[in-house]
C-alpha cells in the first residue's frame, strides 16, 4: 500500500535557510547544505526546497549550487523558485533534480502546464498553491503571498486539473509557521473535491496535527517545516505517532 | 569508457540524479547520447521521465533504438521508469507505439481501485518473486521494503518468470522490477529511494 507521506520544507533565501510566520520569513535558521545533508541522512520521504528570494523572479536557478544540493540527497527532491520557462527546467534536471514546484507563473501562463506535461509527463510537476481566507471565502495567493490572484481555491484547482496535475501542495497563509495546526476547516471542506495526490501544509506545530490531517483520507502527504527547525521535534518523531495509531507510513 | 556506466543522455530525463547515485556509489558515469559511446560501453542506463512517445523518439533521432532492439548479451542494460516501460513489445501511451521488444509485453495505464489515484506517486512496497536474481541480491526487505515511484503506466509482462519483484498497487499488482538475461527494468526511481534503491542499483553496477 502507498504510504502516507512527511515532507519536510526549507525556504531558501539568499545565503540561508529562513522561517517566519505567515510568509513573512525573514528568520534565519540555518544554512541549506548541511540541511539537506541532515535530511537525507534522516532518510526523509522527500525534500522540498524552495528558493523565496526577491532576485527569482527574474534570475535563472543557481544551477551550481542546486548541483551540489542534489549530491547529497537520494530522497526525491522538490525544487521551486521562479520557474517560468522549459530551459531552465532542463537545466535542474542535468544537475539532478527530479520534481518542479511551480506556483506564481502559472497564474500568467496556463499553458505552461500543458508544456511541461507534455514534455516531461504529468508525474513530474507539483503546483503549489497558497491561499488565505478573505470574507469566507479561500482566495489564492501569488508572489510569495504578496498578490491577490483573485480566484477561488477550488476553481484553480479545476482549471489545473483539467489540463492534468499529478501533486498538488496547498498551503495557508494564515496557519503558516504559527505552529497552531494546519488548516482543518479547509480540508474537511474541500480535500474530497481534489483529484490530485494532496500534500497539505502550513501550520504544524506537534506530531498530533499530522495525525489529524490524516484523518482526512484523501491527503496522500503533509509538509512542515517551523517544528522541525524550532522544536526538537524530527520527521521520524511524527512518523512514530503516526504508525502507533495505524496511519500507513513508512 | 569501458569501465564507465553510461547514462543515457535523454534530456527530458533526470540524468542528473541517476549520475549523482552512481558516483556516491563509487563508480564513474558519463552522460551521453552517442551511439558510438554507448556502443562502447559495458553497462548502459536508460533514465526515466517523461513520457515513452517523447523518449522513444529522441533515441530514434540519435539512432541509439536500433542498437538498443538488438543489445548485445554479453553486456548489461538497465532500464528505469520510462526507460523499463521502453524494454516491452508495445506502448499504449497516447497512442500505440512499438517499444524496444526486448521483453515480451504491453505499456498501459495503470487501472486503479477506488481509493487510488493516479500517477502513483510515493513510497510503496516491492515484494520478491524470484529471489534468483542477482539485482535483489542481499536484499532482505524484512528491514525496510519501500521504494519510490511517479508513474502512471506500467509494463504487463507475457512471460511472468521475468518478474523479479511485483508491488501491490492498481486492480492488477504491478511488476516493480524485471530480469531477461542482461536487460533489467526498474518501475520505480532506485536513485530516489534512500538506501534500498541504492542497494538494488549498486547490484547493477557491481554486474
Amino acid at each position: 500500500m502507498l504510504k502516507k507521506r512527511i515532507l519536510p520544507t526549507l525556504l531558501w533565501k539568499q545565503v540561508g535557510i529562513v522561517k517566519g510566520e505567515k510568509f513573512n520569513s525573514t528568520r534565519n535558521v540555518g544554512s541549506v547544505m548541511p540541511s539537506i545533508k541532515i535530511y537525507n541522512r534522516r532518510d526523509v520521504d522527500g525534500l522540498i526546497l524552495l528558493n523565496i528570494d526577491e532576485t527569482s523572479k527574474n534570475l535563472d536557478p543557481n544551477y551550481n549550487l542546486i548541483k551540489e544540493f542534489c549530491e547529497n540527497c537520494f530522497v526525491p527532491f522538490y525544487y521551486g523558485g521562479g520557474i517560468r520557462n522549459l530551459d531552465q527546467i532542463y537545466n535542474l534536471l542535468k544537475v539532478g533534480i527530479d520534481k518542479i514546484v511551480i506556483n506564481t507563473f502559472l497564474y500568467n501562463d496556463l499553458n505552461f502546464l500543458k508544456k511541461i506535461n507534455k514534455n516531461f509527463g504529468r508525474q513530474f510537476t507539483v503546483i503549489s498553491i497558497d491561499y488565505k481566507k478573505i470574507d469566507n471565502k479561500y482566495i489564492c495567493f501569488s508572489e510569495n503571498g504578496k498578490k491577490n490572484e483573485k480566484i477561488e481555491v477550488i476553481d484553480w484547482i479545476k482549471k489545473i486539473e483539467d489540463i492534468g496535475a499529478s501533486e498538488i501542495i496547498l498551503t495557508s497563509i494564515d496557519h503558516d509557521g504559527l505552529m497552531r495546526g494546519y488548516n482543518y476547516e479547509f480540508i474537511e471542506k474541500y480535500s474530497n473535491k481534489i483529484k490530485s495526490n494532496l500534500i497539505i501544509s502550513g501550520g504544524a506545530g506537534i506530531p498530533e496535527d499530522m495525525y489529524k490531517v490524516f484523518q482526512f483520507k484523501n491527503v496522500d502527504a503533509v509538509a512542515a517545516a517551523s517544528l522541525f527547525h524550532f522544536k526538537e521535534i524530527t520527521p521520524k518523531d511524527c512518523k512514530l505517532n503516526l504508525k502507533a495509531k495505524n496511519i500507513n507510513v513508512r | 569508457m569501458e569501465d564507465k556506466v553510461l547514462i543515457i543522455d535523454i534530456p527530458t530525463s533526470n540524468v542528473g540524479s541517476i549520475k549523482n547515485v552512481v558516483c556516491d556509489l563509487g563508480f564513474e558515469a558519463v552522460i551521453s547520447s552517442k551511439l558510438e559511446d554507448i556502443q562502447k560501453s559495458r553497462k548502459v542506463i536508460l533514465p526515466g521521465h517523461g513520457t515513452f512517445p517523447a523518449a522513444k523518439k529522441f533515441l530514434q533521432e540519435k539512432k541509439i533504438f536500433e542498437y538498443l532492439k538488438k543489445y548485445p548479451t554479453d553486456k548489461f542494460f538497465l532500464g528505469i521508469c520510462v526507460g523499463m516501460q521502453l524494454l516491452g513489445s508495445y506502448s499504449y501511451e497516447d497512442e500505440k507505439a512499438e517499444g524496444l521488444d526486448l521483453l515480451k509485453g504491453e505499456v498501459k495505464k495503470i487501472l486503479c481501485r477506488s481509493f487510488e489515484k493516479l500517477p502513483h506517486i510515493g513510497w510503496n512496497q516491492i515484494e520478491i518473486k524470484n529471489n534468483q536474481s542477482k539485482i535483489i541480491k542481499d536484499i532482505n526487505l524484512s528491514e525496510e521494503n519501500n521504494v519510490y515511484f511517479s508513474h502512471s503506466y506500467s509494463l504487463n509482462l507475457e512471460n511472468l518468470d521475468n518478474i523479479v519483484c511485483s508491488t501491490p498497487f492498481g486492480k492488477n499488482n504491478l511488476v516493480s522490477v524485471v530480469q531477461k538475461n542482461n536487460i533489467f527494468g526498474i518501475q520505480f526511481h532506485p536513485e530516489k529511494s534512500s538506501f534500498l534503491g541504492k542497494k538494488i542499483l549498486k547490484n547493477f553496477l557491481d554486474l
